[in-house]
């Protein structure tokens, strides 16, 4: 006992010494697929550096060149979260890598147990049972040999010296995000002379209390969460009183669980699971702005996108043995377990964690029973020039612990960002990279950071389920007015002398365009290597497009005399436009339904009726379009460029108007209100009844269109007759 | 030199009949409209303090460069060409073609002033669209190589236009009506599209597609799929277009010369 009391009390002052050790070894080694143009290797050190002689490891390294003809000499080392997290093989085609290498080298380590190092600690997602998962990892991992007490920060931090005294690099700069900052801290504490500056984003200092934060944190980030729905105005007018609707939901889900499933798997939510998966996902910036419609969702008994981001917080909390390691010998040793379960009694019951009083026995099955290393719970006391990067909704790394591991560095700069989840720098944003770029340039004067203060209030999105009722009002106020044109000009159409003509419309029309339908149609069907999805839309996307090309034209000043001399033929404008209209639509369904039976052969379709008649909502809306603008313009161009760009718009990012996909501002505000207008929504994109609510909507909208046209056209007619017409 | 002068003069009338048709006002309007709006929203997302600006400048090039190449695509390759096609289609419908035929200009003469008028009035669409992206891009965004951006215009945008608004133009020649000449642009413009697709992984066959990816995949910021799966390189796709129009303006001087004599 004494001697093990001697041994922790000398890698307490020396945790690791690497330079004393044997040198490493550095082998050239392929890099990735996607990084075929930079540099890759091996480097091999010892597993446990308090046991040189022991097994080796192999840590994969990445050098990413600096585009400048004569970089400077003191390249950016990345250092990555997790723990676990991948490094060589990230994508280096972003604005702050391309920023960096303006300069610098940039250098990515697979940290030990992570990536392509070797032996890998990584273990496969097989389950939503994360202990049944780690048991799993646990039993893979030991019958390697694998000395799962080794991959600790303070060996890791080993490796990282190891790595720059192989480069020969006399100094450089930490970018160390999320775990990557305590990797960089330590690394600063015991390697300072090989340390020029540090970037950590999204700080997770020694000294913080991790499960205890976590526990008192849930309710001030919920809270969080809650006021930034309702300090925006579609947020709050969409999804008023968002705390109390949480509540609710939580009681309920308390009371009576919804079984989910993901991936065939069930999965049951309770209020423990809402409460933990919000926790989680408040930290995702790109997740963030959904989550009032999460709710909402689940209110309305829509579980889809519970779903999705269920199956994605399971993966991202997908055992890592790295990450076992590093908690179960950093941070649960130093928890007082009796007194948190206090600390939990005194919380409200929707804002209490369930987590954490579990991780006790996980970290006993894990590594057994570990002695506590109070240097690891120790702050860190630095004068190297270091930039904290934190974000305000930040719940793995609240911003609080950028402050508090400044208190101890004497040249610490904290910025924190409003209205950012956890990794600063994972964002499009200029603001935080520009201040990167600048404190690299320069370490010792502190950044200007007023641009951080200006970041954008978040743009939530808004769910399908809360404007159905708008979707519903729309398809039945144009309803109304459709009835209303429809009963007009049929009693235009009966009362007044009409003259048909069919045939002359048929050969005036053409037999182009009816050709060129079932040309691109047949030719598509036979020549292209579409999906089934993508054959099953071909009618919807060909014909609606040659019927509003040929609406366009159907009654132009370019192809017949003006309106003013049609008025003195007995046959009238308004009758002409409408059995020119109905000849195109006749023609053209004749063609759509034969093209609808060819998919449907093609496909193996089982929703025959769907194919059938997909297509004509779009046919009316784009043909209704068409005449309408070339009718009120009398330039077809203008018609047939319109179509096109709606067309062409919708086909090509149509979904984009469904959530979870949220517009810029302040096209938010817009965007949650279109979906019912949208014609080429795919029906697998939401739900059965929401689909048909989109088609009688875009139907309706076309029918409008032809009833003003043709109203436009009687209107002129009563006002050059005089209504003697 | 006669022959020049005549030249001039058809596709100095035509340009001015267009503009008096307000499709090129609205259409360059419309372009403004887009790329204004794309930059005011792209603005929120590019906050950033003055002082830091320059240091994007490769990032701010790289997307001026992906967002100018898929607006001018857009305007090149879709809406252009269905704008223009029926500048001798509609002559011979309103009967000014007779009139033409009556005077001593020649065929070849006749074809080749509408070409560049189409050109031209294109090209006047295109350039205040320019110039405005570029200002307002540098003021509220960052700047930028402007090396670079006029690459984009002249050697991405401007040939996919020649090629773009002449075939349309010359193959339509010999319609007698907007309504088919629209029919041969949907020929011309949307058929290779549907039947030879629009990815990079497209071989030869790519030279037809009217989108032409080998240009556009190149400009917009993913020019390193072109190395690894070899879609056609720019070079080629524009050198193939202007074959394919010079072929296309052969064929039909050569028919207008049988025809009409001269």
């Amino acid at each position: 006992m004494r001697r093990l009391m001697l041994g922790l009390l000398l890698f307490m002052v020396s945790p690791v010494a690497a330079q004393d050790n044997k040198p490493a070894r550095w082998e050239p080694a392929p890099c990735p697929a996607n990084w075929q143009e930079h540099e890759c290797g091996y480097l091999t050190v010892p597993e446990d550096y308090a046991h040189p002689e022991g097994p080796s490891i192999r840590l994969m390294v990445g050098i990413v060149r600096s585009t400048a003809e004569n970089p400077l000499p003191d390249p950016v080392l990345v250092l990555v979260g997790g723990p676990g997290g991948r490094a060589v093989g990230l994508s280096v085609d972003t604005p702050l890598v391309e920023a960096i290498r303006q300069e610098r080298d940039l250098i990515y380590l697979d940290q030990r147990g992570s990536g392509a190092s070797q032996p890998s600690l990584a273990c496969p997602h097989q389950s939503l049972d994360y202990v049944a998962d780690m048991r799993a990892c646990y039993a893979a991992l030991t019958a390697q040999d694998i000395n799962l007490a080794a991959y600790t920060t303070t060996q890791n931090a080993a490796d990282v010296e190891m790595l720059r005294q192989t480069l020969g690099i006399e100094r450089w700069n930490l970018w160390g995000t999320s775990y990557g900052t305590r990797l960089g801290l330590v690394v600063m504490r015991d390697y300072p002379d090989g340390v020029r500056s540090a970037i950590l984003d999204s700080v997770f200092p020694p000294n913080a209390n991790l499960y205890l934060d976590e526990a008192l944190g849930i309710e001030p980030m919920l809270y969080k969460l809650f006021d930034a729905c309702h300090d925006d105005l579609l947020c709050t007018l969409v999804y008023p009183d968002l705390q109390g609707r949480y509540e609710r939901l939580f009681a309920q889900l308390e009371h009576e669980p919804i079984e989910l499933v993901i991936n065939d798997e069930p999965f049951v939510l309770d209020g423990d699971a809402l409460q933990t998966g919000l926790y989680q996902l408040i930290a995702d910036q790109s997740i963030f702005p959904l989550l009032p419609s999460l709710l909402d969702d689940l209110e309305h008994g829509e579980y889809e996108l519970s779903e999705r981001l269920v199956d994605a917080v399971a993966r991202s909390n997908a055992v890592h043995g790295m990450a076992l390691s590093v908690m179960c010998s950093e941070e649960a040793p130093f928890v007082d377990w009796q007194g948190l379960e206090a600390v939990y009694e005194t919380l409200p019951r929707p804002y209490r964690p369930m987590l954490s009083v579990t991780s006790r026995e996980l970290c006993h099955e894990w590594l057994g029973e570990v002695v506590a290393n109070p240097i690891d719970n120790q702050s860190i006391v630095s004068d190297i020039p270091t930039l904290l990067l934190a974000g305000e909704y930040d719940t793995a790394t609240p911003p609080r612990y950028a402050y508090l591991a400044a208190e101890t560095l004497t040249n610490g700069y904290v910025v924190e960002f409003p209205r950012t989840g956890h990794v600063v720098l994972n964002g499009v944003n200029a603001c935080s990279m520009g201040i990167v770029i600048s404190f690299l340039d320069n370490p010792a004067v502190p950044p200007n950071t007023a641009c951080a203060s200006r970041i954008h209030r978040t743009q939530f999105a808004v769910g399908i389920p809360a404007t159905r009722p708008w979707a519903w009002f729309s398809g039945v106020a144009l309803g109304l007015v459709a009835l209303a044109l429809i009963g007009s000009m049929g009693i235009a159409a009966y009362t007044r002398p009409r003259q048909p003509a069919w045939a002359v419309s048929w050969r005036l029309l053409g037999w182009v365009a009816p050709l060129a339908s079932v040309g691109l149609l047949v030719l598509t069907l036979f020549t292209s290597d579409f999906d089934v999805a993508d054959t099953r839309r071909l009618v919807e996307i060909i014909v609606p497009l040659a019927v509003a090309f040929q609406a366009a034209f159907a009654l132009t000043p370019d192809s017949d005399r003006a309106l003013e001399i049609l008025m003195a033929c007995p046959r009238r404008p308004f009758w002409i436009l409408l059995e020119r209209l109905l000849v195109i639509v006749a023609i053209q369904s004749i063609i759509a339904m034969g093209g609808a039976l060819l998919t449907v052969w093609i496909t193996q379709d089982a929703q025959w009726v769907l194919a059938l008649v997909r297509w004509i909502p779009p046919m009316l809306m784009l043909g209704g379009l068409a005449v309408y603008i070339s009718i009120r313009s009398r330039v077809p161009v203008f018609a047939m460029v319109a179509v096109l760009l709606v067309w062409f718009g919708m086909v090509a990012v149509g979904d984009l108007l469904l959530p979870p996909n949220v517009a810029p501002y302040p096209l938010n505000y817009f965007q949650p209100w279109l979906w019912p207008y949208q014609p080429y929504l795919k029906p697998e994109s939401l739900s059965m009844d929401d689909y048909w609510l989109n088609r009688l909507v875009v139907a309706v909208v076309g029918i409008v269109l032809v009833g003003l046209s043709l109203r436009e056209v009687e209107n002129e007619e009563r006002m050059l007759t005089g209504d003697k017409a | 030199m006669n022959a020049l002068y005549q030249m001039w003069a058809i596709a100095r009338v035509e340009y001015r009949m267009q503009w008096r048709q307000r499709g090129m006002i609205v259409i360059a309007l419309a372009m403004l409209l887009i790329m204004v709006t794309t930059i005011v929203l792209m603005a929120s997302e590019f906050n950033t303090d003055r002082e830091f600006r320059d240091k994007f400048a490769t990032a701010s090039t790289d997307a001026i460069t992906s967002l100018t190449f898929i607006l001018a695509v857009t305007s090149v390759c879709v809406l252009l060409p269905f704008v223009l096609v029926n500048l001798i289609p509609r002559d011979r419908q309103i009967g000014v073609i007779e009139i033409l035929h009556s005077t001593p200009m020649s065929s070849t003469t006749y074809l080749t002033g509408k070409l560049i008028a189409g050109w031209v009035t294109a090209l006047s669409g295109l350039v205040p669209g320019a110039i405005v992206m570029a200002v307002l891009w540098y003021i509220i965004i960052a700047p930028f190589n402007i090396l670079s951006y006029l690459e984009i215009w002249l050697v991405g945008a401007l040939p996919l236009m020649v090629i773009n608004v002449g075939l349309v133009i010359v193959l339509a020649f010999r319609m007698p009506d907007s309504r088919m000449a629209v029919a041969v642009a949907v020929g011309v413009i949307v058929l290779p599209w549907f039947i030879i697709g629009f990815d990079p992984r497209n071989d030869w066959l790519d030279i037809f597609n009217s989108f032409r990816p080998g240009v556009f995949f190149h400009y917009t910021d993913v020019s390193a799929i072109d190395d690894e799966i070899g879609a056609l390189s720019p070079t080629i796709t524009i050198l193939s277009g202007l074959a394919q129009l010079a072929l296309a303006w052969l064929g039909a001087v050569a028919w207008l010369r049988w025809r009409n004599g001269y």
